[in-house]
């Protein structure tokens, strides 16, 4: 039998042998040649038709009919009828030429199955090479036929298996070509990226390079041959180290990156093609690939401004760093200084918080009060303060709290340690709100010794005083006493006066008025005295129209003597607040005066009243009115300086010293008051002086 | 019979009912002007010091005239002893004396509170007025 073979055509019998079988070839014996057409038109298992041009069939074989189930004797309509609307109308000339390998249709046969076929055709040709017939071939599709022949059986499985494989093949072709396109598509991004990642490398601003094992250079961007101002011809394939300013640093960066070294940052400098250098900071990274140095890629930085402002920067900045050095020198050379002075200071810084707790004791504490400065933080400052001084030094503090940066003076008792109690001079500053002190600060002072000498100093002031004073008195004594002795014995004489002659008599006279002048004059000098060493008038309250008449009583004989008149006009409503002895003192005087320059037959008047002022309290008013003399303008400016005198015949035979009034002017104004005078030459005279009422009794 | 004169006056006096005076005052030319004008009306016993007064007091004079800015011994210290000494506590004593003025009552009080009867400034007296006063104080 004819063996399947693989080829293109799936029919089993090649066409050059059916071709001879049927007469188309030379060849072969025509009597075997009909017997071996006839045999294998048989036996083959694909269903055979041949039909002319017109449709007409002309052969089939056993096959066909099996398959196709017709009858022998089956005319060209039952085939017609058979293949139904798949029946092959032989076409023109043209269409039938075509040659198809099969195809596959599905008929019903007679016993009604459904039949499936392969159906295949050719032609045969005539000598002069026209078509003469068509050969169509069928081959049944039916797996489970038992008509089939093993052949069939064999054949159809490996069709099967082709079709199969044809179809795995496709389906392997689908996922290869779906494979392929994602390969593409991969490739396609990866070729994007590299060209993304070229362009970066080659526009990027930093110039990079690659650098092989023996500093070869193997690539290089644009950015790297700008920098250096080479071509690429004149840089890449040469060695880095030709480009290197110095050899050491070329040897050393080479042998770092064989090492397997990244560089970071390392400064080097390169020539560049106008011979001028650059400094650059070059970040190698290395391809290592099974422990063999693969390349390093270099990323090159030009800093050469950068370095030359840098270096700019480094020597202001060094100047800056010398004029920090400086000042932090100076800093600490005063910081020192007022160190040693707060801690050598025998004042003690204290800072409190708005408790009084101690946040701070300076060293001199120690020296001061016997403590430990650091024994002093947390404790409360004012459990040290005398219990006596402790309420008043709680209210200064307070009132410090008060008021932001306030300044108090305080002054208490403080314990020192070693039991006594030390004066202290505290001046406090509230610096609560200051952020860098944040408390009160205290700055206290040990004054006990202070205190101790001004006491001292007070006594003895005090002792002076009283000395003065001592002095005063004996010098009145001293003064008086001789002329107490005079006056004594002048007195004597004058009753002796009977045994005098004229003569006598006159001498003493003038010694008695000069001893009664020199009298004046002593205690004048004494009342002066007295005022100037007194500063403080005791006042008390007292009634003023009392006093006037109990001075003008004293008075009242002499101005019988002399016959003059001496009247009073007092008010009831003159109580003064004044010092008494003083206003007596006043009073005599300027009665005195009064008495003294206003001739016989004249009149002397004192005046006390109220000064009448609205809600206030008003002075008492007192005058001393006479209608003597009188005093010319031209002497009254001056009439209460000391050693004034009016020269008036008068006044040189009454003998004043020119004080009187100037003690009477300092008497007065001593108490608050003040004095005045009115007169004119020959009219007479008031002197009127005020001093401040008592307070109204009610 | 005592051998000084003051001494021997004061006996005298006390035999014959006389009245004693005392001054001690340190001025010789006072203490002789004050002598001579009391002399007239009574005994009088001169003391320079107030030691001498002291001793001389303890005879027991009819008063005493104290002046205060003695040598030695102040015044009012001598006041105070007279005052306090049992022998010459009840013995009458004015002061008198240039100290102080007239206006001034200091002194005065000084002498009042330590048992003074008068205090007088010689300086503002007469040496008559002086006598007037001193007979006020002793009846004759």
């Amino acid at each position: 039998m004819i063996k399947p073979q693989k080829n293109q055509n799936p029919l089993f019998v090649p066409d050059s042998v059916f071709s001879r079988i049927l007469g188309g070839n030379k060849g072969g014996r025509v009597r075997n040649r009909r017997k071996l057409l006839d045999e294998v038109f048989r036996d083959i298992p694909d269903g055979v038709l041949v039909m002319d041009l017109e449709g007409k069939r002309e052969i089939t074989n056993p096959a066909f009919h099996r398959i196709t189930g017709l009858s022998e004797r089956a005319t060209v309509d039952d085939i017609r009828k058979f293949f139904g609307k798949n029946y092959i109308v032989p076409m023109s000339h043209v269409e039938v030429k075509e040659k198809t390998l099969f195809f596959e249709r599905h008929f019903q046969n007679s016993l009604g199955e459904k039949v499936s076929v392969a159906i295949s055709h050719f032609f045969l040709y005539d000598d002069e090479g026209n078509i003469k017939h068509i050969v169509f071939l069928f081959r049944s599709l039916e797996l489970a036929s038992e008509s089939r022949t093993e052949h069939e059986k064999v054949h159809w499985q490996l069709d099967q298996a082709a079709l199969a494989r044809a179809s795995d093949l496709e389906k392997t072709n689908e996922t290869l070509e779906a494979k392929f396109d994602t390969m593409q598509r991969d490739l396609e991004f990866l070729q994007s990226r590299k060209q993304l990642l070229q362009d970066v490398f080659e526009n990027a601003p930093v110039g990079s390079h690659l650098v092989g094992p023996d500093g070869v250079i193997l690539e290089a961007n644009s950015a790297q041959l700008q920098l250096l101002g080479y071509t690429r011809q004149q840089f890449v394939g040469h060695k880095i180290t030709d480009f290197h300013a110095d050899e050491d640093a070329a040897a050393d960066i080479l042998q770092r990156l064989n090492r397997g070294e990244a560089l970071h940052g390392y400064e080097a400098r390169f020539k560049r093609s106008d011979g001028t250098m650059r400094t650059v900071v070059l970040d190698c990274n290395v391809l290592w690939r099974e422990g063999q140095f693969v390349h390093a890629r270099c990323f090159m930085t030009d800093i050469t401004e950068r370095s030359w402002l840098e270096e700019k920067l480094l020597k202001t900045r060094k100047g800056l760093e010398q004029d920090v050095e400086d000042q932090t020198r100076k800093l600490r050379e005063s910081e020192s200084h007022f160190r040693s002075i707060i801690e050598n200071s025998t004042d003690v810084i204290t800072i409190v918080d708005d408790k009084g707790v101690i946040t701070y004791e300076s060293p001199s504490l120690r020296v001061g009060f016997g403590y430990d400065p650091q024994d002093m933080i947390g404790k409360n400052a004012f459990s040290l303060v005398h219990p006596e001084d402790f309420l008043n030094v709680m209210q200064v503090f307070r009132e410090s709290l008060a008021t932001k940066d306030a300044v108090r003076y305080s002054e208490f008792r403080y314990l020192h340690e070693n039991g006594t109690w030390r004066n202290i001079e505290c001046v406090s500053r509230n610096l609560l709100g200051n952020p860098i002190v944040k408390g009160v600060v205290w700055n206290l002072r040990d004054v006990t010794e202070r205190r101790v000498a001004e006491k001292v100093q007070r006594e003895n002031a005090e002792q002076l005083e009283k000395a003065k004073t001592d002095f005063i008195s004996t010098a009145t004594h001293e003064l008086r006493t001789p002329l107490t002795a005079l006056q004594g014995y002048l007195s004597l004489l004058e009753k002796e006066r009977d045994q005098f002659k004229g003569k006598e008599t006159a001498y003493i006279g003038k010694i008695w008025r000069a001893t009664k002048k020199l009298h004046v004059i002593v205690e004048d000098l004494l009342s002066v005295l007295r005022i100037e060493e007194r500063k403080e008038p005791e006042i008390k309250e007292f009634s003023m129209q009392d006093l006037i008449r109990e001075i003008t009583a004293e008075f009242q004989t002499r101005v019988m003597q002399e016959k003059k008149i001496l009247l009073i006009n007092v008010s009831d409503d003159c109580m003064v607040s004044a010092d008494h002895e003083a206003t007596k003192k006043i009073l005599s005087n300027l009665v005195d005066n009064a008495i003294k320059y206003t001739p016989a037959g004249g009149q002397i008047e004192v005046f006390c009243y109220r000064e009448k002022r609205a809600a206030e309290r008003g002075d008492i008013i007192i005058q001393v009115k006479d209608n003597g003399v009188g005093i010319s303008k031209k002497y009254q400016g001056k009439l209460f300086a000391k050693f004034s005198r009016v020269p008036n015949p008068l006044s040189v035979k009454a003998g004043g010293t020119g004080l009187g009034l100037y003690i009477v002017k300092q008497l007065v104004e001593m108490q608050g008051g003040d004095i005045s005078v009115e007169s004119e030459e020959g009219r007479g005279t008031v002197f009127a002086f005020t001093l401040p009422a008592a307070a109204l009794k009610i | 019979m005592p051998r000084s004169k003051p001494a021997r006056d004061l006996l005298l006096g006390l035999i014959y009912g006389v009245k004693k005076i005392l001054l001690i005052e340190d001025d010789q030319d006072l203490a002789e002007l004050y002598e001579e004008v009391l002399a007239s009306k009574f005994e009088v016993v001169v003391a320079f010091d107030g030691k001498k007064g002291l001793e001389l007091a303890r005879m027991k004079p009819d008063l005493i005239l104290l002046d205060i800015l003695l040598p030695e011994i102040n015044g009012f210290e001598l006041l105070k002893l007279l005052k306090t000494d049992p022998e010459t506590k009840n013995i009458p004593v004015v002061v008198l004396t240039n100290l102080g003025s007239k206006n001034i009552d200091d002194d005065k009080k000084l002498a009042m509170l330590l048992g003074a009867e008068d205090y007088w400034l010689k300086a503002y007296h007469k040496p008559d007025e002086i006598v007037a006063k001193v007979t006020s104080y002793l009846p004759t």
